[in-house]
């Protein structure tokens, strides 16, 4: 009785283990996308946690729970989606945003914009993920007209919506959420969150790999900078993957994604296989290539190809073209195949981060500081109790100063320095500034006279603003911190004045260096003396040189986009000239609206720059909506920042 | 000479206003992504204006046959953005010097299951055209008053 028993049991684990292997899952991500039922999923998920490299890099703890089903895994269950949007997506995905509303109504616009013909379609574009992904294939096969009967639709819908909302927020005190009802809530946050998954996965492999907690902590924690900002949801639903390989391949694009990868290695404890040894790196490439048996050339050849770059002081997303070209050689010479030699060097096993202490992480720090000051102004409007959340922008932005500031060393550049003093300003640590600063006269060769004299101007310009905004309690603590700073440098480093004048010494008048005209400099030059120039404050001139510097001369140039920035700060003529030329090509045009949506609104308080802006907004206004052909989304955010500019 | 130059751009700015212009009653109210709000208090109208795909050739009779079909969607589809039972009680298509203007009115139930009377109309005239969408807890919205709403 006892061996039919077992026989059964073996004979349906057997079954189990066939089904599951007909799935064909080779990653958590593919395994995470089937329909495995229970057991299924936990035949394969165990298999998957101690083999995939992806899995393995992830610490035990956050990983997969192979115990639970799918559901448990996910970011959002079915059944607590409500719940968990207002723990977890409620800090970025809402609060980030000035006017939850706003984005709804331009996501449909967006969903406009895509031009699906039926309009029944349309509305089930909005919750049906599957119908979703196959009308968008069709439209970019197609190239299709829309149909004008759906527009009205949609725009109908936003107004009735429009008004809907508004009128709940007064009857709900404000509360975004409740404002929005339940009918328009889920089926919008589940399309959402699915975008923000799939935003998530296609970055960052290990991300399947994370149980349902993690992968909440890290949406919250560490990428939400990443896969937040409205314009890559908007991307991502409208144009699938491609899009987001297309955004990757910007400047700012790629900085975010770089920030978000360090922030989640950071996060979730990552075991990098750059941190692995030797030996380890060698198990585990031939774990990878499910082959124990390396030959003595191919084990040489990956420890060679993982040391390409280090000397250098390049690593992930900062090797060369031709580091990796040169990492590809070794490997197929020792015998890969292109195959093999790709998955060795997708998977990490054949390179590093160059620093992972850098500014990467620091930047990601800084951003997560950015939104608890956005949070800390929303409840300081209110009369909130900001104790907590106060306390939490001072120590993220403590811990980029802190970051900076080492990575300025790494990096020999007295600009992320610049940004170390700032953020620890802003954090109201005076000993993190002033250690900042005095590296700045030692490490850097500052002039000391200058220094000061820049502290005195950032306490001026401080003050300006601390005095439009006499309650905004981040302001009151720069400012304080940046009094002291000057008192504690002026102290250290101006000693007080003998008594007794000693015999004035003739001093021979000092050589200024003459600086080459812009006419005169390669682009190369032209960037080191835009760059000193932006340290001198000399904005307008910086921003000369800067555009000498940039090669593309399109906004996905960072010298480009220095330049503009630059000018802003100055008298804005450059500024006005960059614009006046990207309004003959239209893409440049709507790309200049998406970055000053995202860089300048809630950030920019500057009075100088925002009236700079303000008028080069207003330039754009007045040219004829034809001529500038700007998408929906950019009109509206046009409109949103003139609005903010006049304020 | 000066005059008649004078009296043709009067006409074109007024046709332009009325086309652009609530009464002065409604109060901007901030635009929520690309509608533009207004809100008269004293009588409770919100008011929302947008662009439109629509052309003056988009609103004869036989075009206008063709919105139909959105009424289906709105009433299966409008919950999603908050409106429900969505009827259309009358609608007309009239012809004036300031363009065509197609109007709908009716009523629906919000979120609050309150009724809401609104009023819809779409409005061309050979250069440029306009969508509007009143709605009301309290007031009726008649569409044949609807030039009240708009500077004349």
């Amino acid at each position: 009785m006892k061996f039919l028993f077992l026989l059964i049991l073996s004979f349906i684990l057997m079954q189990t283990e066939l089904k599951a292997q007909e799935l064909k899952c080779e990653t958590a991500g593919e395994l995470m996308s089937s329909n495995a039922s229970l057991q299924e999923f936990q035949t394969i998920c165990q298999q998957l946690v101690n083999s995939d490299p992806a899995c393995l890099r992830i610490v035990p703890e956050n990983r997969l729970n192979c115990d639970k089903g799918q559901d448990s895994n996910r970011l959002l269950s079915s059944e607590d989606i409500l719940s968990k949007v207002g723990q977890c997506l409620k800090g970025f995905l809402w609060d980030s945003l000035a006017d939850l509303g706003g984005m709804i109504v331009d996501l449909i616009s967006t969903l406009v914009d895509v031009q699906i013909k039926s309009v029944k379609s349309m509305a089930k574009f909005l919750v049906d993920d599957d119908f979703r992904n196959d009308a968008l294939k069709k439209l970019q096969k197609s190239g299709g007209e829309g149909s004008k009967l759906a527009m009205d639709f949609l725009r109908m819908a936003s107004a009735y919506f429009s008004q809907e909302f508004t009128r709940n927020l007064y009857d709900n005190d404000f509360n975004l959420m409740a404002a929005l009802g339940k009918t328009l809530f889920e089926p919008l946050v589940k399309m959402l969150t699915n975008a923000v998954e799939g935003i998530a996965h296609h970055y960052i492999s290990e991300y399947q790999c994370l149980n349902g907690v993690a992968k909440s902590n890290t949406i919250c924690k560490a990428v939400g900078s990443l896969v937040m900002p409205p314009t890559a949801i908007f991307a991502f639903l409208k144009g699938g993957k491609a899009a987001l390989v297309a955004l990757e391949a910007t400047s700012a694009g790629k900085a975010a994604v770089m920030t978000s990868r360090a922030s989640f290695s950071k996060l979730n404890h990552l075991k990098a296989a750059s941190n692995l040894s030797d030996a380890e790196r060698l198990t585990e490439a031939a774990k990878l290539l499910g082959d124990s048996k390396l030959s003595k050339q191919q084990m040489d050849a990956i420890i060679e190809a993982h040391k390409i770059g280090i000397a250098d002081g390049r690593g992930f997303y900062t090797y060369t073209q031709a580091d990796i070209a040169k990492k590809a050689r070794i490997l197929r010479e020792a015998g890969f195949d292109p195959a093999q030699t790709r998955l060795l060097m997708e998977r990490g096993i054949t390179g590093t981060f160059a620093n992972p202490n850098t500014t990467s992480l620091a930047n990601s720090a800084r951003v997560q500081a950015q939104s608890w000051g956005l949070a800390i102004g929303k409840a300081s409007e209110r009369g909130a109790d900001i104790t907590s959340d106060m306390a939490k922008y001072k120590s993220a932005y403590k811990e980029a100063a802190e970051n900076y500031t080492l990575s300025a060393d790494i990096a020999k550049n007295p600009l992320i320095l610049k940004m170390g003093w700032e953020s620890a300003a802003k954090a109201g640590d005076v000993p993190g500034a002033i250690a900042a600063y005095k590296k700045g006269i030692d490490a850097f060769g500052m002039n000391t006279d200058k220094m000061l004299q820049g502290v005195s101007q950032d306490i001026a310009a401080l003050q300006k603003r601390a005095h439009a905004s006499p309650k905004d309690p981040m302001l009151a603590l720069e400012l304080k911190t940046m009094k002291e700073v000057e008192a504690k440098l002026k102290a250290e480093l101006r000693p007080a004045i003998p008594m007794v004048a000693k015999p004035a010494i003739p001093i021979a008048a000092p050589t200024v260096p003459k600086i080459k005209s812009v006419d005169d400099v390669s682009p190369r030059e032209a960037r080191d003396i835009a760059n000193r120039m932006r340290l001198d404050r000399n904005p307008e001139e910086a921003s000369k040189y800067y555009l000498k510097a940039s090669t593309k001369q399109d906004f996905s140039d960072t010298n480009f986009l220095n330049a503009f920035d630059e000018s802003l700060k100055g008298n804005g003529t450059i500024a006005s000239q960059i614009i006046s030329t990207s309004k003959k090509n239209y893409r440049e045009l709507n790309k200049f609206v998406n970055e000053m949506f995202e860089r300048e609104m809630h950030n920019t308080r500057d009075p100088v720059r925002k009236a700079n802006l303000r008028r080069i907004l207003e330039d754009i206004e007045n040219t004829p909506s034809r001529e500038r052909g700007l998408y929906n989304p950019q009109e509206s955010m046009l409109k949103t920042m003139l609005k903010w500019t006049k304020d | 000479m000066n005059i008649l130059t004078l009296l043709i751009v009067t006409i074109l700015f007024a046709s332009q206003a009325w086309s652009l212009s609530p009464i002065p009653t409604f109060i901007e109210k901030p635009n929520i992504g690309f509608v533009d709000n207004y809100y008269d208090e004293a009588r409770s109208i919100a008011l929302s204006r947008m662009a439109s795909d629509f052309d003056f050739q988009d609103l004869t009779p036989e075009n206008v046959k063709e919105l139909d079909k959105v009424h289906d969607t709105k009433r299966e589809f409008g919950k999603m953005f908050g409106f429900h039972d969505w009827k259309v009680t009358a609608q007309k298509l009239i012809e004036k010097d300031f363009g065509r203007v197609l109007l709908f009115e009716g009523s629906y139930l919000n979120n609050k299951k309150q009724k809401v009377n609104f009023l819809e109309v779409y409005w061309a005239n050979g250069k440029s055209s306009r969508q509007f969408l009143l709605t009301s807890e309290k007031s009726l919205l008649k569409l044949d008053q609807f030039q009240e709403y708009f500077i004349p």
